[in-house]
């Protein structure tokens, strides 16, 4: 019960954060989805008590995670490096 | 579960890319559109999804021990925060009406990055906001039916608590790339 509160404050801290820094006029989308990652991590891990499963179903997690992440990627490296002269 | 949250989460990965490859695009202007959303609100909203995240473990929590009416009544609650946040949106969205941003015609807005950027919005938090409504029907009927549940058998609110907790994470995603980038 304890764990759920404060991972309930960690997130809401770093929500506070990320406005923090977002006010400060010094966003970077690197730090604001890193911030994001962690938040997401957290709800993930104890919110969804992926911490107490089995690995098969951390599996899924971290492959999707993966997925996500090396799409945006390629897709990223493949727009920025096109010549359209 | 785990594996229809992952087809969940391929599905809305198809609108980041989306929003990666025009970011990379189109670059200032696109970025530029963001400013028009009240990062405040979409602050506010993020705790509001969190809070009933916590809403929902807690019921869980509340379901392994056997208090079936403190389930019910956070379940309740946890619905509660879905509305709010939904009433929100609503709010925002009439702001963007006001303005002469609908999804799909822009009357302000000119340069192709910052229709672009809108279009993606509307899209990414409508698709978000009909996950709100549909995980909100799921803990509604959580809650009518909460004397189901038991210290034994809780799977049901164990999925649908996954699935909200899902709908959380994706916005998690989705404030800081439409409310705080510039």
């Amino acid at each position: 019960m304890p764990r759920y509160l404060w991972t309930w404050t960690a997130l809401l801290l770093l929500t506070f954060l990320s406005v923090g820094i977002w006010s400060l006029g010094q966003t970077s989308i690197g730090v604001a989805l890193a911030i994001a990652s962690v938040k997401g991590g957290l709800v993930t891990l104890y919110f969804m008590h992926l911490v107490e499963q089995r690995f098969a179903n951390r599996l899924v997690v971290l492959v999707s995670a993966l997925v996500v992440l090396v799409l945006v990627l390629l897709v990223i490296a493949d727009v920025a490096l096109r010549r359209t002269t | 579960m785990w594996l229809f949250l992952g087809s969940e989460v391929l599905l809305f990965s198809g609108l980041f890319v989306l929003y990666a490859a025009y970011r990379v695009t189109y670059g200032l202007d696109f970025v530029r559109a963001a400013q028009q959303n009240d990062a405040l609100l979409g602050a506010t909203n993020t705790v509001v999804l969190i809070t009933s995240s916590l809403t929902v473990a807690l019921s869980l929590h509340a379901a392994r021990i056997g208090k079936t009416r403190t389930v019910r009544l956070l379940l309740v609650l946890s619905c509660l925060l879905g509305l709010l946040f939904l009433g929100n949106k609503a709010i925002e969205y009439r702001h963007h009406f006001a303005q002469g941003i609908y999804p799909g015609r822009h009357a302000r807005v000119s340069s192709p990055g910052e229709r672009l950027f809108f279009t993606l919005y509307y899209l990414m938090t409508g698709l978000h906001g009909m996950h709100v409504l549909a995980g909100m029907l799921i803990l509604g009927t959580l809650a009518i039916y909460a004397q189901s549940q038991t210290p034994e058998h809780h799977i049901t609110l164990e999925l649908g608590g996954l699935y909200w907790h899902l709908v959380d994470v994706i916005w998690i995603f989705l404030w800081p790339l439409l409310y705080l980038v510039r």
